[in-house]
């Protein structure tokens, strides 16, 4: 026992240290290798590219505008999830009195204090509204996962400084462990968190907006035969959250996606989203999606106003145009049921 | 007063002058994929056709209801309509909504794009070679249209007194032939 106490403290410490600068290189590495294949970036400008890297800390979002609340609970978790394991005294000490004898100033004991009650308690509402709240985002164990391993190092930690389970005896004498080892899986686990947007099945309606408001060409789109695949590369995605803000629908949904697989594939894409596309009328050839038809004949209805050509290609339409003497030059084909 | 593109079909030649002016004047191309003036060719009984179509400037817009962001606006001096660079989506509706296919999302951009008459001053209109496109008062297009629909008139009066049991040209059979 003794033995793996020893080994936990100390060489695992290093793989985990070794693992998580190797994972993080790897990763920034074929970033920038995706990054760069793309034109689209070159594009919009030098300017656009560093507003998009910035997107993920700047909370203008519209979907932060939609749930206010839950944004700043959000942005103070990150927040302190990333701060407290580094400015926290008692670790700045460790580093002190290791062979790198490093020190900077740490964090007050009371502001660590309450940062570290702030993670826990926002982790435990990420965890009630994972259960109860949120079923239909499909939860799955690994989101589970993700919030418990975030929670513990944090839990451990406190009780390490402000007291003993005295009565548990188990925790008393390894809380410490408790404490070395979560932190260590957490670590760990950083190298496979990714980013993933999803698109919700019953709201989305393939109209692309995210795909066009992409900056790093993550999302992509294929029109092929009767469908249009939309197809999602997770090593791309820098989490600024166009794809939210741009979708008309708010269908689109930024989340953590805890998968070990993703690191191995590198550039590959995965197919997220599958519509059906609409037939045209006359020359049948597939042009746009079957909801975003549905949802303008839907649209047009409810202003009361009837419309003949949505079912028509653009080709065809401009065709029709020419030849209804009528719409050469004043359209008539827009029926005002108001007038 | 507004002003609109008048396009007479008849006339043109399908010479796609008016695609190249206008990709050169607002995509910066020579790309006819991207012009917001489009010659669609059709085949009809070996007969080629060609149909010059861009944005008719509708009283009650389509793409402008439809638009989720309300990018669409009207201009107050030429009554052509503006899409938003900075609101536009690039969602396509009102690319579908448009009953003449007038506005389309341009890929390279990721905006929807639609005629706003150079600024009062079509580039299409003025390279046109065969006076298929004019730009003209809207009130001034009516009377021509009407113009043209009473010379129908005086024909077919003239095709039923030579020839009583002749079908009536309708404008139907009228694009046929």
């Amino acid at each position: 026992m003794g033995t793996i106490l020893y080994f936990i403290e100390t060489t695992l410490l290093w793989f985990v240290a070794v693992f998580l600068m190797a994972g993080l290189s790897w990763r920034l590495f074929f970033f920038v290798v995706a990054i760069l294949r793309k034109r689209k970036l070159c594009r919009h400008g030098r300017l656009h590219q560093l507003v998009s890297l910035t997107g993920i800390l700047a909370p203008y979002h519209r979907a932060v505008l939609h749930k206010p609340a839950y944004a700043v609970l959000r942005y103070t978790f990150h927040a302190c999830l990333f701060i407290v394991p580094i400015w926290f005294s008692g670790h700045v000490y460790l580093w002190e009195e290791s062979r790198f004898e490093w020190y900077w100033t740490p964090l007050p004991d009371i502001w660590a204090d309450w940062m570290t009650l702030a993670v826990l308690a926002t982790c435990s509402y990420f965890m009630v509204r994972r259960i109860f709240t949120a079923k239909r985002l499909k939860t799955r164990i690994a989101d589970i996962v993700l919030i418990v391993i975030t929670a513990l190092p944090f839990l451990s930690g406190y009780l390490l400084t402000h007291g003993h389970l005295a009565s548990i005896a188990f925790f008393d004498s390894y809380l410490w462990y408790l404490h070395v080892i979560s932190g260590e899986i957490m670590l760990v686990m950083i190298v496979f968190l990714f980013c993933r947007t999803h698109l919700n099945k019953k709201t989305c309606v393939g109209c692309a907006a995210c795909v066009e408001n992409c900056p790093t060409e993550t999302l992509a789109f294929i029109d092929r035969g009767q469908e249009r695949l939309f197809r999602y590369s997770p090593y791309q995605c820098i989490c600024c959250g166009s794809c939210v803000k741009a979708c008309p629908e708010g269908a689109a949904n930024l989340r953590h996606d805890l998968h070990p697989a993703h690191l191995i594939r590198v550039l590959s894409k995965d197919e997220i989203r599958r519509v059906e596309l609409k037939t045209c009328l006359q020359c049948g050839a597939r042009f746009a999606p079957i909801p975003q038809i549905d949802k303008l004949y839907r649209q047009l209805h409810q202003d009361e106003l009837e419309i003949e050509t949505l079912d028509l290609c653009l080709r065809c339409k401009k065709l029709r145009s020419g030849r209804n003497d009528l719409g050469r030059a004043v359209p008539a084909t827009a029926v005002d049921k108001r007038l | 007063m507004s002003c609109v593109i008048l396009i007479d079909a008849d006339k043109c030649s399908g010479c796609q002058m008016c695609e190249v002016a206008c990709s050169l004047r607002n995509m910066g191309e020579c790309n006819p994929e991207r012009s917001r003036i489009r010659v669609v060719k059709s085949q009809q009984d070996g007969q080629l056709e060609f149909v010059p179509s861009t944005c008719m400037l509708c009283e009650t817009a389509m793409c402008e209801l439809v638009c989720p962001a309300n990018a669409i606006s009207r201009d107050p001096d030429t009554g052509a309509r503006i899409i938003s660079e900075k609101k536009c989506l690039g969602c396509s509706s009102c690319s579908y909504a448009c009953p003449f296919g007038a506005c389309f999302v341009d890929r390279r951009l990721g905006k929807s794009v639609v005629c706003m008459q150079c600024d009062g001053d079509p580039t299409c209109v003025k390279v046109c070679p065969s006076d298929a496109l004019t730009y003209s008062q809207a009130d001034q297009v009516n009377i021509t249209l009407k113009r043209g629909a009473a010379h129908r008139l005086i024909l077919a009066r003239e095709m039923m007194r030579e020839e009583p049991q002749a079908h009536f040209p309708s404008v139907e059979d009228r694009d046929n032939c």
